[in-house]
């Protein structure tokens, strides 16, 4: 079976590093980028299925770096990690192209329940570009 | 509350105020959420260890102490926030009290910590050992400080530092914040300090030295038993 792949992007090391760890024993593939800027190499260097990443950030916010990373691959799947309380900024978040929000601490379960339905999309999007190529090539051949 | 007349000014004091407030408790709950975070999914940790156990994988021992020492150092650092957060809230029981500048002043330092690490940039204090004792609203007072490093942060690049300090001058309390990059003379939070400063009958002088700004505020008051 297939394993997703997460980047954690939170500034706050103890709880990306800790999230990381729980996600790993479940069986995802997990990196962590302690800032914006470290997020944007990592997915430039790295497909992933699925970013978490936190609004709150020095330097580069969440929704600046939620704006480079999404220009970068429109179809990253985004789930944005707000304060408790901070709905709004999540459905804000969710309006300018992140897939889904949690308010921090967080369920593992509904987190992982998050990540998995980003995965799916995620490999519905390659079947839709791999039935394309197919058609492509098979109208080419004249079939 | 002693000041000059005039609603106008009166509101503008209240906004430059509210916006202190605001500004101080929404800092001071997003830490305090990732405190609570952090220990949570610790927690969590603990119990992915315990069922993992119960499957028979045994419970790394080291890993355990690690977790337990993460709750124990993240209780201790929420108990320090809630504490600032205590003897901030309590700043404003009174509008004319005899009060420690330098204590108050200190409080409010490491409550901007986080403020100036949203900007990579530092904080540094320097007030006397002893102590500054003044006669007057500390709440106002830290609130004009406030609005001072605030405006600095938002013209500070990485690593830069701002320092604060404070002292008696002349029988009042001088409080200083320089800010190694020119703050924008028409930044709002410049206005609301002179609002609360005008409504303390205290005096600022904002100096632009080369590329840095020096914001110095003298409030009457300063030593034992003196009134503002």
């Amino acid at each position: 079976m297939a394993t997703a792949k997460v980047l954690v992007v939170d500034d706050e090391a103890e709880f990306a590093d800790v999230i990381a760890e729980r996600m790993r024993a479940r069986g995802y593939e997990v990196d962590t980028a302690g800032n914006g800027t470290d997020g944007l190499e990592k997915i430039k260097d790295k497909e992933y299925d699925a970013v978490l990443l936190d609004l709150n950030m020095p330097g580069l916010d969440g929704m600046e770096t939620m704006k480079r990373m999404l220009g970068h691959d429109n179809r990253l799947q985004i789930i944005i990690l707000t304060g408790y309380g901070s709905v709004q900024k999540g459905v804000d978040a969710v309006k300018q192209g992140a897939v889904d929000f949690l308010e921090k601490p967080a369920d593992i379960d509904a987190l992982t329940g998050k990540i998995d339905e980003a995965y799916e999309r995620r490999v519905a999007f390659f079947e839709e570009d791999i039935e394309k190529k197919m058609s492509d090539l098979l109208k080419r051949r004249g079939w | 509350m002693t000041g000059n007349g005039g609603s106008g000014k009166s509101r503008a004091m209240l906004d430059g105020g509210l916006a202190f407030f605001g500004a101080v408790t929404a800092s001071v709950s997003h830490e305090l959420n990732n405190v609570i975070s952090i220990v949570n999914q610790t927690a969590g940790l603990l119990q992915d260890m315990i069922a993992a156990d119960e499957k028979g994988i045994p419970i790394n021992i080291s890993r355990l102490a690690t977790a337990v020492g993460t709750i124990q150092a993240q209780t201790g650092r929420g108990l320090g926030i809630i504490g600032r957060l205590n003897r901030f809230a309590h700043s404003a029981d009174e509008a004319s009290v005899e009060f420690d500048a330098g204590e108050v002043l200190g409080n409010l330092v490491e409550l901007c910590r986080r403020l100036a690490g949203l900007k990579y940039a530092k904080l540094e204090l320097e007030c006397p050992a002893g102590g500054i004792r003044m006669t007057g609203n500390p709440f106002l007072v830290q609130a004009a400080v406030f609005l001072a490093i605030r405006a600095a942060l938002g013209a500070v690049e990485r690593d830069d530092t701002i320092r604060v300090s404070a002292q008696t001058e002349g029988g009042g309390v001088l409080a200083r914040v320089e800010c190694p990059r020119r703050i924008d003379a028409a930044d709002p939070d410049m206005a609301a300090l002179r609002s609360i400063v005008e409504y303390l009958n205290a005096v600022v002088d904002v100096r632009y030295e080369g590329g840095s700004v020096v914001v110095e505020m003298v409030f009457a008051g300063g030593g034992p038993g003196r009134s503002a």
